[in-house]
């Protein structure tokens, strides 16, 4: 379909009379030019040759400026969007530095396993045309034993992650002499990921990257890749502690592209019930499809994405045109990797018109542009909000975007004020590289991998944390040197992640088949494939007849069933212990460790199609435990802050304490140099240990990675800030920039502006500048 | 006499105290290594301590072969281990570490290189005596491998080798390159259903070597650190006698495993089918004999070797023999189906057992060989069947 009349469909379809009085606000991005770069002069003619054939003639501004600096010797940080030849913009560089010297090697860093297989096949059958001379291996925990040997000896160009390169690589880094000595480049792709907690880590994995490099005399440099986000420069030198060329001007040519926001239609205007969003988004999918749009639909969970794609399947079903030709599949997590290699080729080939998939697709995986996409409900950030609508968009031929609202508070703000939406930047993304739990853990690592000498540099306070080391016995200090000087291996024991990586295989055992189908994280089992759930696997319909968590292995058989299970999940937290604590006038503070917990105890069967409760079942499997720490924030009776909570009665007062919670979490990662999403909170009017109101956050990481303590340290400024957004913000009864929409649990009783109000003056109590 | 007995009344000649040997203090009664008399630098006793790197010398009475045959500890990735070498060219290692997980922060602070000649193991130790004297500690090492020498070892080809190797590396020294034998293959193929474990403790046990009381790997790393931080511990004696019985043992593991291999029918500890695997991949006319008395003995894991070995040396009568008597197997039954078929002629007998083979087929690709097969062996049939119907026509 070209432009003109792709565009032409899309306007047609939203103005088709059901549609269109849904559609709160359509915004035309407008196709912009591409801006061109001739070739490099000097590029390897075999380079050439293999981009000719690809059809490239020409490189864009942006490839060609990431080529200039990096050849020229300096570090560089490419931002581009989705589709816009990024990896050309490390290739060629590369590439071309691999076949002018025989030797050299690079490093390519992906943050998971299945982008560094896509990288991998990418560079060999594409980026490459399969001419140039160069070993391109991938090394992460699948690569079997027989191909480590040769990945590491003879691999020009070696794929991983940061968690093989902490645990694997540099704790061995003399079976890789050969491979840092001759390093040339380190690429990190996909650098936005690498922010909070989580990029903490890989600063200071990288860290130890260079200390190694250096030992063998390599002097690497660095090409990173990041989406949109507000500041990656700044990330860029955080993450490798060096200057570093951005490169920010984006030559891709871009056509039309649509993007529309719909608020699926009241159902009960009295009430303010709405058709549910994920049957409003399949409906709207399943006319781009007809329509010869090939579309792509996010919805937020696994459960979701099964329960979408087999509706839409459901609607095309047609024996006689079979399904009229259109192919549509699910791409989540917990499919095996060879079904997600089959969708993401078919996507590419064009074989497969629609796929419906969790942010699992987010990532930089590449399966070609498609032309339209619909996302069903916000996806938690505007970075990922938009790396989704860039999945629609080729460079030539319009596309639309459709944000379908769900009845969540935040998209139902969202869908009212679009321009609100519209008008945010991108998130910033931030890491504390010196973050003394983490530093340390990683300081030790390097001591392992090599001794420190008096004198070494390695960011952070290194002569602290050594001196800490040697009081315990973990180095030992001796001519000037500070020796390894216990029997573990540390990298072992310290995970970069908070997610825990045991598996659970999914079996098939319907009539004695044994065949596994799938995969899960522990904790996520827990809430999908307990007994007697009904698990959807690429359209088809199990029941669960046994989820042996001892032996990771969950066994399913198939059974038709017209009810899909969704379990009920709660999460409670106990402290356990009180470590650290004070009391300032305005409020009393506490640290120490709390155990979380999350249970899905019970489950509802839900009928297909009208989404009706047809019942419940009990789950009987233990709860999910993580001990972690966690800062409290406690207002006792004696506290101003505590006095002025007195006068409200027990609702208002959890509405209150919730809210300001709901602020400190969203501003305290700015002071914790963390990521939103590293912290956790528990509010409650009236705490079961210590029998006031209060506010935990908690790190989500287990065992905590210094936040709690951390903030307990800076509660007064972190309050007064959240006390100066709230009083800035100049919504009426709560908005996501503040408290957020009014509609939150058990709140739509009350007046939002009476919270807002009550809220903003205890947050003021609380940074002492209260009445 | 079999080396079994000759190192039994070694031990005995030993306890009986008659065993020292001229030139080395160290040696003592019973086939301990001294334990080291408890106290601050009691087990420096019998050691040079010169310099930052301590060293010690110590001599037991071992018989081995003149030349050693090296064919039975080659495993296919060891192109550089020759056939044979004069026995007093191997050289017996074993190390002690910091840790047992391997990876950069694991050191090596002890090691033992033994070297035999006429009759006699000379044990050199070497002992670090702290994180500084590394580069002279791996010097002294590496001094103790000649180029014309091949290493022998108990599993040193996946632990000790490579953290030596990782060792000299990181103090930018060049990593050695000479052959290396690894006891432990070998010492599986004839032990594993015999003995609880392979680990060398198991196997000199059986052997009939006796330790006094010693140190547990695990508890070696700590018995260093401790040394370490306190200038002494008593443990790091028991580590050094450790170190030292560890070559000691090597040594008679290595004639053990010699003798078996060059009189395997004489030895009645050791399991002949997988000796005689390993046999037959360099010795074939050794190996028939002894995969037909493993066979005989009801080693399974002699049947395949033995039957492939037959087949090809044209003793049909007795493969065929050897097939019957197999468990079945989708890979015996299609074998014995294929000689019906074409060997001697009997279709009846071939279908039965191509159908036998097919209730075995345990993948796709099987199942359908099992058919294809069904259905020429049919076809066949129905041909004679026709052919027959024929010639009686003509009748």
């Amino acid at each position: 379909m070209n432009s003109s009349s792709a565009i032409t469909f899309i306007e047609k379809l939203l103005a088709e009379p059901d549609l269109a009085p849904s559609i709160v606000h359509v915004e035309r991005i407008p196709a912009a030019e591409g801006r061109y770069a001739d070739f490099p002069a000097g590029m390897d003619a075999r380079l050439e040759r293999a981009l000719r054939s690809r059809g490239i003639e020409r490189l864009y501004i942006h490839q060609r400026a990431s080529w200039d600096a990096a050849r020229a010797g300096r570090n560089v940080v490419v931002v581009t969007p989705t589709a816009s030849g990024k990896t050309l913009c490390y290739n060629l560089p590369v590439v071309q530095s691999l076949l002018e010297s025989p030797t050299a090697r690079a490093l390519y860093l992906f943050p998971t396993k299945a982008l560094s297989q896509d990288q991998q096949s990418e560079l060999n059958e594409v980026a490459l045309g399969g001419e140039l001379p160069l070993k391109i291996c991938t090394y992460d925990g699948d690569t079997p034993t027989s191909l480590r040997v040769s990945a590491r000896d003879t691999g020009r160009i070696v794929i991983t992650n940061p968690d093989m390169l902490h645990s694997g690589i540099l704790p061995n880094h003399a079976k890789w002499c050969r491979f840092f000595s001759d390093l040339a480049y380190i690429v990190v792709d996909e650098m936005h990921g690498y922010r909070g907690v989580f990029g903490s880590h890989v600063a200071n994995v990288i860290r130890r990257l260079k200390r190694i490099a250096a030992f063998y005399g390599a002097k690497p440099v660095f090409i990173l890749c990041s989406a949109t986000i507000a500041n990656p420069g700044e990330l860029a030198r955080g993450l490798i502690g060096e200057d570093v060329v951005e490169v920010r001007e984006n030559g891709a040519p871009r056509a039309e592209k649509l993007v529309a926001f719909y608020n699926p239609p009241l159902v009960d205007p009295v009430q303010g019930i709405r058709k549910s969003s994920a049957t409003e988004s399949q409906k709207i999918a399943v006319r781009l499809l007809r329509g010869g749009i090939r579309t792509i639909l996010f919805a937020r969970s696994r459960l979701r994405v099964e329960l979408i794609a087999g509706y839409i399947n459901e609607e095309l079903r047609n024996l006689y045109t079979d399904n009229e030709r259109i192919v549509v599949e699910p791409y989540r997590s917990g499919l095996l990797p060879s079904e997600r290699r089959a969708v993401e080729r078919g996507l590419r080939e064009g074989t497969v018109h629609g796929v419906v998939s969790t942010n699992a697709l987010e990532l930089g995986i590449d399966i070609g542009g498609l032309d339209a996409s619909v996302i069903t409900g916000f996806p938690g950030s505007f970075s990922s909000f938009w790396q989704q609508a860039g999945r629609a968009g080729r460079r030539s031929g319009a596309s639309v975007v459709i944000y379908v609202a769900s009845a969540n508070p935040l998209d139902q703000f969202l869908a009212a004020h679009p321009e609100y939406f519209l008008g945010r930047g991108a998130e910033t993304a931030r890491i504390d590289p010196d973050n003394p739990y983490i530093y340390a853990d990683h300081a030790k690592c390097a001591a392992f991998e090599l001794p420190f000498s008096e004198g070494d540099s390695f960011g952070g306070d290194l002569e602290a944390v050594l001196a800490m080391l040697e009081e315990d016995g973990i180095v030992r200090k001796t001519g000037g040197r500070w020796f390894w000087s216990s029997g573990g291996y540390p990298g072992e024991k310290i995970s970069l992640r908070s997610a825990t990586a045991d598996n659970v295989v999914i079996i098939d055992a319907t009539a004695g088949r044994n065949a596994v189908i799938g995969e899960m994280d522990r904790p996520s089992a827990k809430e999908l494939v307990f007994d007697d759930a009904v698990y959807i696997h690429r359209g088809r319909q199990y029941i669960v007849e046994k989820l042996d968590l001892e032996n990771r292995v969950c066994r399913v058989s198939e059974r038709d069933v017209n009810y899909y299970t969704d379990a009920v999940v709660k999460t409670d937290l106990k402290l356990l212990t009180e470590d650290a604590s004070g009391e300032t006038p305005s409020f009393g503070w506490s640290v120490g460790d709390v155990l979380v917990r999350t249970q899905a105890g019970k489950f509802k069967k839900i009928r297909f199609h009208t989404h009706e409760n047809v019942g419940f079942g009990e789950i009987y499997l233990p709860p999910e435990e993580m001990q972690t720490r966690a800062a409290v924030a406690r207002f006792g009776p004696g506290t101003t802050a505590g006095a002025l909570l007195d006068g409200f009665d027990e609702a208002f007062k959890a509405a209150v304490v919730a809210s300001a919670a709901g602020m400190v979490r969203d501003i305290a990662p700015i002071f914790l140099l963390c990521d939103p999403r590293d912290l956790g909170t528990v509010s409650r009017a009236r705490d079961d240990h210590f029998s006031v109101p209060a506010m935990y956050f908690y790190d989500r990481y287990p065992g905590g990675t210094g936040l709690a303590e951390g903030l307990s340290t800076r509660f007064l400024d972190v309050f007064a800030a959240a006390a100066d957004r709230l009083a800035g913000c100049n919504c009426r009864t709560g908005c996501p920039s503040c408290i957020g929409p009014d509609f939150a649990d058990g709140r739509t009783i009350m007046e939002g502006s009476a919270v807002k109000s009550a809220a903003a003056a205890f947050l003021a109590a609380l940074s002492g500048r209260g009445t | 006499m079999s080396l079994r007995d000759r190192l039994k009344r070694v031990r005995e000649s030993r306890s009986a105290g008659d065993g020292a040997v001229a030139g080395t203090a160290a040696y003592l009664a019973g086939s301990m290594v001294s334990p080291p008399a408890s106290g601050t630098q009691g087990f420096f006793d019998g050691w040079n301590v010169g310099g930052p790197v301590a060293s010690r010398e110590l001599a037991f009475p071992v018989d081995l072969p003149e030349t050693f045959d090296l064919r039975p500890f080659r495993r296919k990735d060891d192109r550089f281990v020759p056939d044979e070498v004069p026995s007093d060219r191997l050289i017996f290692f074993d190390l002690e570490t910091s840790g047992l997980s391997g990876g950069a922060g694991t050191v090596v602070f002890l090691a033992a290189f033994a070297r035999w000649n006429r009759g006699i193991l000379s044990v050199r130790q070497h002992f670090m005596r702290d994180y500084p004297a590394e580069g002279e500690f791996l010097s002294a090492c590496i001094g103790e491998i000649g180029d014309d020498s091949v290493l022998v070892s108990y599993n040193g080809k996946s632990f000790d080798e490579p953290l030596l190797r990782t060792r000299c590396i990181l103090n930018r020294m060049r990593p050695f390159r000479i052959p290396h034998a690894d006891l432990l293959y070998a010492a599986r193929r004839l032990w594993r259903w015999s003995l609880p474990d392979c680990s060398l403790a198991t196997v000199e046990r059986a052997l009939g070597r006796e330790r006094g009381p010693d140190i547990p790997g695990e508890f070696i790393p700590e018995a260093w650190f401790s040394y370490l931080r306190n200038g002494s511990d008593p443990r790091v004696g028991m580590v050094m006698s450790h170190n030292a019985e560890d070559v000691v043992s090597l040594a008679a593991i290595a004639a053990s495993c010699a003798d078996a291999f060059a009189r395997p029918l004489l030895r009645k500890d050791i399991d002949l089918g997988g000796l005689g695997r390993k046999l037959v991949e360099y010795d074939a006319e050794a190996a028939l004999p002894v995969l037909r008395a493993a066979f005989k003995s009801g080693s399974g894991a002699a049947a395949w070797p033995l039957y492939r070995l037959l087949a090809v040396s044209g003793a049909n009568g007795e493969a065929a023999e050897v097939l019957a008597a197999m468990e079945p197997s989708f890979a015996a039954l299609s074998l014995r189906s294929g000689r019906a078929e074409r060997g001697n002629r009997d279709l009846g007998e071939a279908l039965e057992f191509a159908g036998a083979a097919l209730t075995f087929a345990s993948t796709e690709k099987k199942r359908a060989m099992a058919e294809r097969r069904i259905e020429r062996i049919r076809e066949k049939m129905l041909r004679q069947t026709c052919c027959n119907l024929h010639f009686r026509s003509h009748e």
